[in-house]
């Protein structure tokens, strides 16, 4: 009885839906793992700018010490160019992530914003919208990209931009279906007897309520967006050289394909376990954010 | 012995688990129950009870994992169906159990033909041709009330009365013995649920079954059941004949639980609701699970779990003071 | 005398379905007293939502007028209508859906305060919260929790105090217990009648459940396809019920009573119809035991049968008759 007394004068004190989230998150072992590997790239892509110096050793060359297979003063190897890989990859880090997440965050913001209308409205505003966002799902998305950095120029910022496009379309698609769920609910409509003006209830009920598929898709979009980035460089329409982005790595380290396949395996499995990471914290975040699992 | 034969169900000291996330959850505490032949027993209880887990152990159906049952027999004839093999748990479910969910809208199977979902489950117990499963889908469509000629639509094409009636069907297709009807009618309007429980009520009578009803409407109760038992958090409270429940009521849940229901007959007077909320079914209970809201709750009620005791050949209570009441004459 | 606090004219609310007109709401009147419940039964699909939300124009009627505490606010615009919301407020059914799982219980129920400016300073908004708590009998406690953590009554709990948080004079209630279990019911339905006594308030109260509906209005009106076929104040319409749906739907209640008190059970046949495109007749008549030529003629319009009692059906006399010989049958 008394325990029970005892119990009932405690003031609770509950997690926040994002604590219990996170929780769940660090339950997953694959999440973390590939939360632990994205920190320790993204340390690498920010801490490489202070140790390295761009001009000598990233894009510095050095003929006497190419090809060499790694050891130990060059854990990866050399490139053709004498060019240490361990610091160009470290360095191309960068690139991936920035242009990755770059693309992404553009990406975001404008899918959300039409898909968020088209999903709120409907109608005309709806079919507009889609039919849109259709015509471009539609064409490759390489070849977007290919048309855009052949009209721009080939540059780090318009390699994002081309990119974002893609993004943006699955944005769109993504935020329409969940902003026409909840604008369905109870709630929405119990706000909107409240009193509340409608950009409120978007802003305050229906986004907020929408994140949780948008930030899995931008984890999973990240992934994508990083290798259609190697692509187009591995094409020679990315990233101009000599910067160390990995798919342009890669793409130099065709001829010496034979003879010293580490310059090209190792950027290759860079970006392979980037994405992986990736993959692994995207799932692991929809899992954490699924309603359906909370007990 | 003479009594022994006429029992078609006897559970005895059933208890499941469910291993969540957040902990083990109790949802059936050790229940004892039978169901006599041609007897309709009524399983009353609020969210929680573990009414449905009830009913999903006597098809062996608790979702493993994380569900778990954990001790227990549940004789069905004197076969004790939680240790059947696949096999025979298959050929029981169906043929001589059957189990009508609650919500008929995803009871059944959108892209087929309800004719041909009877037809389905004749076939799966008998060995008939396509044809003659089909006969039999269209005699059955008819026994629930709905024209022949309809056995070739979907079950988008009917309103919920009408897929209540389609699941009913399917239900009894094989003739089983047992029919689980958990909330049969909770998902239907009133003059629906009253045509939906009365064709429920005939077709068992004329086909000499048991059933076991899970409501949480004391109303659907009265109107089908021979027998009652009151679910409280996992255990069954009181169990006797309706008339012992209904007019001789004697736990102090039943009794709130009566008290709670605005009456049809009479307006304005204020209802007595059962004070406080269910318990939580993660906290192991040492003593009553009823006692923090029990009016006359004293300190051994919270310490010493209280047993089924008969206070009549066929009324029984798990209450320490109706048994002390009764000790002391 | 009391005066009314809303009146409704000719309510009409059609929906264009692909189908043809969705008659959701046709032609429904009545008003409420200023501090009176109105009850409004009827089965789904029979347009009491619809009613419901009509009235607070969160749905535009299609025609009819609302007046509101004297002022007619069928034409109220957006922004008029967000002032008036301080007055008008509404609970809901599903305590499941109709709270924002991202918000605390102090933000759900500070929303509307803050909204509407009617507090300044946290502290002062704070101690308001705390008090609607206690008000609606929520602990303190659970302040800081959020819906999902708590059980269906406290969370309808947190509308309830959501809706008084503006000091309505109206508040429609749409089913606002059926989702709870009849203990927690209880509770709630108790609350919302104490509620009702200390701030003078006007429920509409909607649902389906006829015990709740005799426990809790004053007036009741039975819908049916969008019609309110039967209207009386509460008492009138349980002892002597005219309109032959009203008696289909009172017998059909399964009563929890055992032994030879239980009254005998009547059920009616079919379905209720499509409410798309629907002809000029009863739109009872197709389930009716009293129809005749008349009822398919054309469709019967509500009229005061005697004091405070509207009837919409064109063979009161036969359906009278009908009963009474049937009484007389029981009794010899």
């Amino acid at each position: 009885m008394e325990a029970v007394k005892k119990q009932e004068e405690q003031a609770l004190k509950s997690r926040t839906l994002l604590q219990e989230t996170w929780r769940r998150l660090l339950k997953n072992k694959g999440a973390v793992v590939g939360m632990v590997f994205l920190l320790c790239l993204i340390a690498a892509a920010v801490l490489s700018g202070f140790i390295f110096d761009y001009d000598t050793q990233v894009i510095g060359q050095n003929i006497k010490e190419r090809l060499q297979w790694p050891s130990r003063e060059h854990i990866f190897g050399t490139d053709e160019l004498g060019r240490d890989i361990f610091i160009r990859l470290l360095y191309g880090a960068r690139y991936s992530l920035v242009i990755g997440c770059g693309s992404v965050f553009i990406g975001l913001v404008i899918g959300v914003i039409f898909g968020a209308l088209a999903g709120f409205y409907g109608g005309v505003i709806d079919q507009v919208v889609m039919r849109i966002n259709d015509m471009l799902y539609a064409v490759p998305n390489i070849m977007i990209a290919v048309v855009v950095v052949s009209l721009l120029g080939t540059s780090t910022f318009n390699l994002l931009l081309a990119l974002c496009v893609t993004c943006a379309t699955g944005f769109v698609r993504i935020t329409r279906a969940a902003v026409m769920t909840i604008r369905g609910q109870e709630y929405v409509e119990s706000a909107y007897a409240m009193g509340l003006p409608t950009w409120k209830v978007i802003a305050k009920h229906i986004i907020p309520n929408c994140l949780s598929p948008i930030i899995v898709q931008v984890t999973l979009l990240i992934g994508t967006t990083i290798i259609n980035a190697s692509s187009l460089s591995f094409l020679g329409i990315g990233v101009p050289s000599p910067a160390p982005e990995w798919g342009a790595m890669l793409s130099s380290g065709r001829s010496q394909i034979r003879n010293a396949p580490y310059i090209c395996v190792i950027p290759g499995l860079a970006i392979m376990f980037t994405v992986l990471a990736l993959n692994l914290l995207g799932d692991g975040l929809r899992d954490a954010l699924d309603p359906k699992l909370k007990k | 012995m003479e009594e022994k034969k006429e029992v078609l169900l006897d559970v005895k000291n059933l208890r499941v688990e469910y291993d969540t996330d957040a902990g083990v959850v109790y949802a059936v505490n050790g229940i004892s129950f039978s169901i006599g032949k041609k007897k309709t027993l009524g399983l009353v209880g609020e969210t929680g009870a573990g009414k449905t887990t009830t009913a999903l152990s006597i098809l062996n159906l608790v979702p493993d994992p994380p569900g778990k049952i954990c001790e227990g027999s549940i004789l069905l004839d004197g076969q004790d169906v939680l240790r059947m093999d696949v096999p025979a748990l298959e050929k029981m479910r169906g043929d001589d159990v059957a189990m009508i969910f609650q919500d008929p809208m995803t009871a059944l199977n959108p892209v087929m033909t309800v004719g041909s979902q009877i037809a389905e489950s004749v076939m799966l117990h008998n060995k008939v041709s396509e044809e003659e499963a089909m006969q039999r889908a269209k005699e059955m469509l008819k026994l629930v009330g709905i024209p022949e000629s309809r056995a070739g639509d979907y079950p988008h094409q009917f309103s919920g009365g009408m897929k209540q009636r389609v699941v009913i069907a399917i239900a009894l297709a094989c003739h089983p013995r047992l029919l689980i009807a958990d909330e049969p009618t909770t998902a239907l309007d009133v003059t629906i649920q009253a045509q939906v429980l009365s064709l429920i009520k005939q077709l068992i009578q004329d086909r000499g079954m048991s059933m076991l009803l899970i409501t949480h409407d004391l109303g659907v109760v009265a109107e089908t059941c021979d027998d009652v038992a009151v679910m409280y958090s996992g255990k069954i409270v009181e169990i006797g004949t309706a008339d012992d429940v209904f007019n001789h009521m004697l736990h102090d849940y039943t009794v709130g639980l009566f008290n709670s229901l605005p009456n049809l007959r009479k307006r304005g007077e204020e209802l007595q609701p059962i004070k406080g909320m269910m318990p939580n079914p993660m906290e192991k209970i040492t003593g009553c699970s009823f006692a923090p809201r029990c009016p006359h709750a004293t300190e051994r009620c919270f310490h010493e779990i209280p047993e089924l005791i008969p206070v009549s050949d066929t009324h029984r209570v798990a209450c320490h003071r109706i048994q002390e009441e009764k000790q002391n004459g | 005398m009391a005066e009314t606090i809303l009146k409704v004219e000719n309510l009409t609310k059609y929906f264009t379905t692909p189908r043809g007109m969705l008659h959701a709401v046709d032609g429904v009147s009545f008003s409420v007293e200023k501090g009176k419940t109105l009850g409004i039964v009827g089965e789904s699909g029979c347009g009491k939502s619809t009613t419901g939300r009509v009235i607070l124009k969160l749905i535009n009627p299609t025609s009819g007028k609302i007046i509101f505490d004297g002022q007619d606010i069928t034409n109220y615009s957006v922004r008029q209508m967000r002032k008036l919301r301080v007055q008008m407020q509404m609970i809901f059914q599903d305590p499941f859906s109709s709270l924002d799982p991202r918000q605390s219980v102090m933000q759900l129920i500070s929303e509307p305060i803050v909204e509407h400016k009617l507090m300044k300073g946290k502290d002062e908004i704070e101690k308001r919260t705390l008090e609607l708590m206690d008000i609606v009998g929520l602990a303190r406690r659970y302040v800081n929790t959020y819906p999902h953590e708590l059980d269906g009554g406290r969370r309808q709990r947190i509308g309830i105090a959501r809706a008084l948080a503006v000091n309505p004079k109206l508040i429609v209630c749409d089913e606002p217990v059926s989702a709870l279990d009849v203990s927690i019911q209880a509770q709630i339905l108790n609350l919302l009648k104490s509620l009702q006594k200390e701030f003078g308030l006007t429920y509409i109260f909607i649902t389906h459940n006829l015990a709740v509906v005799r426990y809790f209005s004053d007036d009741i009106a039975v819908m049916y396809l969008g019609q309110m076929v039967e209207k009386a104040p509460a008492d009138l319409i349980f002892e002597r019920p005219l309109h032959p749906y009203t008696r289909a739907l009172l017998e059909a209640v399964p009563v929890p009573i055992v032994g030879k008190d239980r009254p005998a059970r009547r059920l009616i046949r079919g379905e209720i119809t499509s409410p798309v495109n629907l002809p000029d007749e009863c739109r009872f008549c197709s389930r009716c035991d009293y129809t005749c030529d008349v009822c398919r003629e054309h469709d019967p319009a509500l009229v005061e049968v005697e004091p405070d009692h509207f009837l919409a059906c064109a063979r009161i006399k036969h359906v009278e008759d009908a009963a009474m010989e049937k009484t007389r049958g029981e009794q010899e």
